[in-house]
């Protein structure tokens, strides 16, 4: 499997730099208009002071842990937001037929090139923002490639019920932004049963909330209670891709994958 | 006359065209509902206890902030449109039509942006009245208000038709659209009134194109005032002149570069 991806990140990356221009103008492009909302931020502290316990650090990293691993996802799992569409345009066949194994073959199939720009975001934000202790930058990596995952599994689960009811592309792709636009704000802002839904449905709390807390103020247990939740979140999307495949049918249409 | 007759018809088609998916948009606005409860979440931690920010209530803000989201979701994204005529070459089918290329695309912006604008208003009006209540003042402010946010949208239109003509030179104009779109959001006042900024940049921020298309039209709804009113009206005729005219300039520039081969 780690030379499958590896052939696709390869494949990938020299199919985007056929553009070349095009490729940095989109990667500059995400950077700056991310960016912007540093300004955002810096005029609101500057108005207000704190929120809610957060300061304008706290709310860099919760940035920059956002775009890294929105980044990541996009990057080297980036087919995850247009599996609706495979679904329902009946080109699942494609990967079924092919002897590998198959979600890490959807997933890994697409970069979005705009996803580059995220990732170096994130990443240079985090570098000038934050303390680089060797925990802090271990702790930064590892929530990465973890909120990448769910990033994915957030794809994963709701483009899969695609297969139950018909087309589910407007709702997955509601959902994936809802999850972004909420972890891109202090979670200590929001109260009662909303909070319950972002823990839940929209898992913003486990994708960003709970690893910034960890960054910031590291406990074992709770870092335990994290990996617990992550795992419930990817295995459920994983039984309802698997679920949702005995319910698929050929669509026999040909296709080529070039 | 008979050029603003052309033009009001092509309106007049979009508009009856946009209607028929109205339904399908006001679905998709769930997002729009969102984010009025993430501002809602943030500005409620943030005023706490205190009356009035920069002058303006929690009630005024989350107002403000439900009207600058209603012209950014009513916006029609006509430079995706630009840019695929261009990379599919179709805009050569546009040239020797008796029409003008960026009047047809900004009268056809226009229709769609005004339909998407109503229903817009009305969740709006919905969502925001079930957070903090009504808004005082907002049926006088009103016919005033829906000039400049029909100004504001007419805006965002000409830029995103400038944005989309660059097609010509660039393979991919996203970015650029991506970078105004975050001005409209810093500098234009859209996620937070420009009276919240520090004093150095609020002035500077007020005169800016990007005020004209989020700020003014937002506190002439939740801060009515006749002087406010004027002033937004008078900056989006100078904007609209001057972005009407530099659309005109690009879209002659990039004619020089169309090749039209037979077949």
């Amino acid at each position: 499997m780690r030379g499958l991806i590896g052939k696709y990140i390869r494949f990938n990356l020299a199919a985007a730099m056929e553009y070349r221009v095009s490729f940095v103008i989109q990667v500059l492009g995400m950077a700056l208009n991310n960016s912007a909302f540093i300004f955002f931020w810096l005029l609101l502290f500057d108005k207000v002071g704190d929120i809610n316990g957060y300061g304008f650090t706290e709310v860099m990293l919760l940035w920059s842990l956002a775009a890294a691993g929105f980044g990541f996802n996009e990057v080297f799992l980036g087919n995850g937001r247009y599996l609706s569409r495979i679904i329902y345009q009946g080109e699942l066949d494609v990967y079924l037929l092919q002897p590998v194994p198959l979600i890490p073959n959807i997933l890994c199939s697409r970069m979005n090139v705009s996803g580059w720009g995220d990732l170096a975001y994130g990443i240079i934000l985090f570098l000038l923002s934050q303390e680089l202790t060797p925990l802090w930058i271990f702790l930064f990596a590892v929530s990465c490639v973890l909120a990448a995952l769910l990033f994915s599994s957030i794809n994963l689960f709701y483009h899969s019920l695609t297969f139950y009811m018909g087309n589910g592309e407007n709702l997955a792709s509601a959902a994936y932004n809802m999850v972004l636009t909420f972890a891109t704000y202090p979670g200590t802002i929001f109260k009662g049963a909303s909070t319950w839904i972002m823990h839940t449905l929209l898992p913003a709390a486990l994708v960003i909330w709970i690893p910034t807390e960890l960054i910031l103020h590291f406990s074992l247990s709770r870092a335990l209670f994290l990996l617990a939740g992550d795992g419930i979140l990817v295995a459920t999307a994983y039984l309802l891709f698997k679920g949702g495949l005995r319910r698929y049918a050929s669509g026999n249409r040909m296709g080529t994958r070039l | 006359m008979r050029h603003i007759r052309k033009y009001a018809k092509i309106f007049q088609c979009t508009f009856r065209d946009q209607l028929a998916y109205l339904s399908a948009f006001v679905t998709g606005q769930i997002f729009f509902v969102v984010i009025i409860f993430v501002f809602f979440s943030l500005w409620k931690v943030i005023y706490g206890k205190e009356g009035l920010i920069a002058g303006l209530s929690l009630t005024q803000t989350l107002w403000y902030l439900t009207f600058t989201e209603t012209v950014e979701l009513s916006k029609a994204r006509i430079y995706l449109t630009i840019q695929n005529e261009v990379k599919e070459g179709s805009i050569a089918y546009a040239l020797n039509r008796p029409y003008s290329y960026n009047g047809f695309q900004t009268a056809r912006a226009m229709g769609e942006s005004l339909v998407k604008m109503i229903p817009i208003l009305i969740l709006g009006f919905v969502t925001t009245l079930l957070f903090v209540g009504p808004l005082p003042g907002y049926a006088r402010a009103l016919p005033f208000g829906l000039v400049l946010i029909t100004g504001g949208l007419l805006l965002n239109t000409l830029w995103m038709l400038n944005i989309g003509l660059l097609a010509f030179w660039t393979e991919d104009v996203t970015p650029f659209y991506w970078i105004f779109q975050k001005l409209i959001f810093i500098l234009g006042g859209m996620f937070f009134p420009i009276d919240f900024f520090p004093d150095w940049l609020q002035q500077t921020a007020r005169s800016l194109p990007f005020a004209f298309s989020a700020y003014w039209p937002a506190l002439t709804m939740v801060r009515f005032s006749r002087h406010a009113f004027l002033t937004g009206l008078t900056g989006q005729v100078v904007y609209i002149i001057l972005l009407g005219l530099t659309g005109s300039l690009l879209f002659r520039a990039a004619q020089r570069k169309v090749h039209v081969q037979g077949g």
